[in-house]
């Protein structure tokens, strides 16, 4: 009797796990989205990085030398490339915020019937290659553009000022660029604040400076974190603007990977090299989804 | 009484649309005083300019004695309670209830010693550390109350505060709200759509309608004497019947004559309406020593525990209403029964 009982137990049970392998199956698109174009290539990656490249050819001599050489090759170089990419992307992130956020706030605060007309606007700069963005703005601030021309002229210098092809350039270009988009996720989070509390704030005293400090910003901090989530991570890899604008002094960690795959065909290093960034792109969204929590993010969005 | 809140000649336009209207009025120190009245009818129009989120297109507004028509509300000896109470999300109870004094740079023992009056006020104690979230409907709502009075306004107004709530909290907040006015003394100017409440709480009541006030006065006065059909019916349920009056008087048409208590001022002869409250009215089989008393068949009768309400067709073909205690089954009168209503001279009373 005692047996029967278990074997009618045990019926459901399989079925039951049978049916939870049927749930699994739907996470399929996902899971071979996912596989097929991102784990695919970062796994080859992360396999080269540790091999030895022998005659331009990765070879399959396991060694952790690639990850070593990032420290000590150069005499350092790459490790300070590393830092002076963090550097950068910090400062890109911190200028394109400064100069979404006044834009989101006033067409959010300020818009009224204009909001939907001018929200539109913000995204209009994406309707030009971003190559050509950076050219354009070589023929304005460049060593014979427009800016330069202009101050000779007005007679205010008599040489043109070398504005171009620098890191101040590279950053210049990124915070430019990025701002723009920054605009959408800052102006949602500023939108659902409830207009109400703002006007609680200044029942209760505060000046419309203490509203913002008080209210409006910390309400507005989930916006704030997808934009530092949108820039940062690929201004920490960017090869482009380095190449266009930057010169010598604007070569970033992404320009040096580049050059390891392209010009010194060390495949394993520049691999090395990409993992390190995807670890520290990994990093930094970790923080970022544990300080805002993943819904809020993802509400943003 | 030493006047807090006084409105001259306010009006307030919203481009065509006169949302309040010529409207005076005077708010005593200490008084719980509400604005009452349907939707639209402009109540919390004036409360917002009370506190200075509206300016008035015409008029002046005194609070404290003093004129606050172009002051911003940030500036204003008044605190609001609003209708979605407007809590912090972000912020604690304690960083709620706290927002005012720290902007008004509060010595931090001082800040902590009043919000734990506050909590304790409202038998909140020891809710320093909650989330706005984790708290209820109910909480949320004495924590918006208490984050007002923290600052000890001259005024504090609400508008329409218990909206969101469900009827039984709803009267447990009516009475606590009462209770908290009278431990604090603030003046307390209250904005609903909801006569119960007012009637409950008010110590004086102004019914709106339009954007004026139809009339001021204490609960009693407005129940019992409305001085228009609107407030009569506004104003728990009426009974009003139409008639000409003469001489204490009233004819109405097919139902014959309603005598009436004769007052001094009323000389004008003419188009008037009786009002008589349901409760007034006895009814019964037979009926004896009323001075009103007319037959008629009951349509409905609802039994609600405490009172039976009956609807009763006149002779002149028009329902009134009727409410008395419920008594034993075999007192309960069924529909179709004939019976007499009646009612004596002081519970007739005239709106010219």
């Amino acid at each position: 009797m005692k047996d029967d009982t278990t074997i009618r137990e045990r019926v459901p049970n399989i079925f039951r796990k049978m049916k939870r392998l049927g749930y699994y199956w739907r996470l399929f698109p996902a899971v071979f989205w996912l596989g097929a174009f991102l784990i695919l290539p970062l796994s080859v990656m992360f396999i080269f990085s540790f091999w030895t490249m022998v005659n331009f050819v990765p070879t399959p001599t396991w060694t952790l030398q690639n990850y070593l050489d990032i420290f000590v090759r150069a005499e350092g170089l790459y490790v300070k490339l590393l830092f002076k990419s963090l550097g950068m992307s910090a400062a890109v992130t911190l200028g394109s915020i400064a100069l979404a956020y006044p834009a989101a706030y006033y067409i959010s605060m300020r818009g009224g019937k204009y909001k939907y007309v001018l929200l539109p606007l913000c995204i209009t700069p994406f309707m030009v290659s971003w190559v050509v963005l950076i050219f354009g703005w070589r023929m304005v601030i460049g060593y014979t553009g427009l800016v330069n021309t202009l101050l000779m002229n007005v007679g205010l210098i008599s040489e043109p000022v070398r504005f171009w092809g620098n890191w101040m350039a590279v950053i210049f270009v990124l915070i430019v660029s990025w701002a723009p988009w920054l605009v959408l996720p800052i102006f949602v989070s500023l939108e659902k604040i409830d207009r109400t509390l703002l006007e609680a704030g200044e029942d209760l005293g505060a000046t419309p400076l203490e509203n913002f400090r008080k209210i409006t910003l910390p309400l507005s901090m989930p916006g704030l974190l997808i934009a530092t989530f949108f820039v940062s991570i690929p201004t920490f890899g960017e090869f482009v603007a380095p190449a266009l604008a930057g010169g010598a002094s604007g070569a970033m960690i992404g320009s040096a990977i580049e050059s390891a795959f392209k010009r010194m065909h060390d495949w394993s290093f520049g691999s090395a090299m990409s993992f390190l960034l995807v670890i520290i792109a990994l990093i930094t969204s970790l923080v970022l989804i544990r300080k805002a929590g993943l819904k809020t993010l993802m509400e943003s969005l | 009484m030493k006047i807090d809140v006084e409105l001259k000649n306010v009006t307030k336009r919203f481009g065509d649309v006169v949302a309040v209207d010529d409207l005076s009025l005077w708010i005593g120190k200490g008084e719980f005083f509400s604005l009452l009245g349907p939707s639209g009818c402009g109540k919390t129009t004036t409360l917002r300019m009370i506190s200075g989120f509206e300016k008035p297109t015409e008029g002046e507004v005194y609070i404290g004695g003093e004129l606050m028509t172009d002051v911003p509300p940030f500036k204003r000896p008044t605190n609001l309670v609003f209708q979605n109470l407007a809590l912090f999300p972000h912020l604690n109870v304690y960083d709620n209830i706290s927002f005012g004094l720290k902007i008004k740079k509060l010595p931090k023992d001082e800040i902590q010693k009043r919000v734990k009056e506050m909590l304790s006020l409202v038998r909140l104690s020891g809710y320093e550390k909650r989330k706005i979230k984790q708290l209820s409907g109910g909480e949320q709502q004495r924590i918006a109350i208490v984050r007002a009075l923290v600052n000890e306004p001259t005024v504090l107004l609400l508008d329409e505060p218990l909206g969101p709530l469900d009827l039984k909290l709803r009267e447990e907040m009516v009475v606590e709200l009462k209770r908290i006015q009278r431990e604090v003394g603030t003046t307390f100017i209250y904005v609903t759509h909801d006569q119960g409440e007012a009637l409950t709480m008010s110590d004086r009541i102004a019914v709106m309608k339009g954007g004026k006030a139809l009339q001021i006065g204490t609960p009693m006065e407005i129940y019992e004497g409305p001085k228009s059909g609107f407030i009569a019916d506004f104003i728990g349920r009426s009974n009003l019947f139409e008639g000409s009056y003469a001489d204490g008087v009233v004819e109405v048409d097919g139902l014959g004559r309603i005598i009436v208590e004769t007052e001094p001022q009323v000389s004008r002869k003419g188009s008037v309406l009786v009002c008589t409250k349901p409760e007034k009215i006895s009814i019964g089989r037979t009926l004896k020593g009323l001075d009103n008393v007319f037959d008629g068949g009951v349509k409905e009768t609802y039994y609600q525990g405490s009172v039976t309400t009956y609807r009763v067709l006149l002779q002149n073909d028009s329902l009134i209403t009727v409410v008395v205690p419920s008594s034993g089954e075999k007192d309960i009168l069924g529909s179709g029964e004939k019976v007499k209503v009646g009612w004596n001279r002081e519970d007739a009373k005239l709106i010219i």
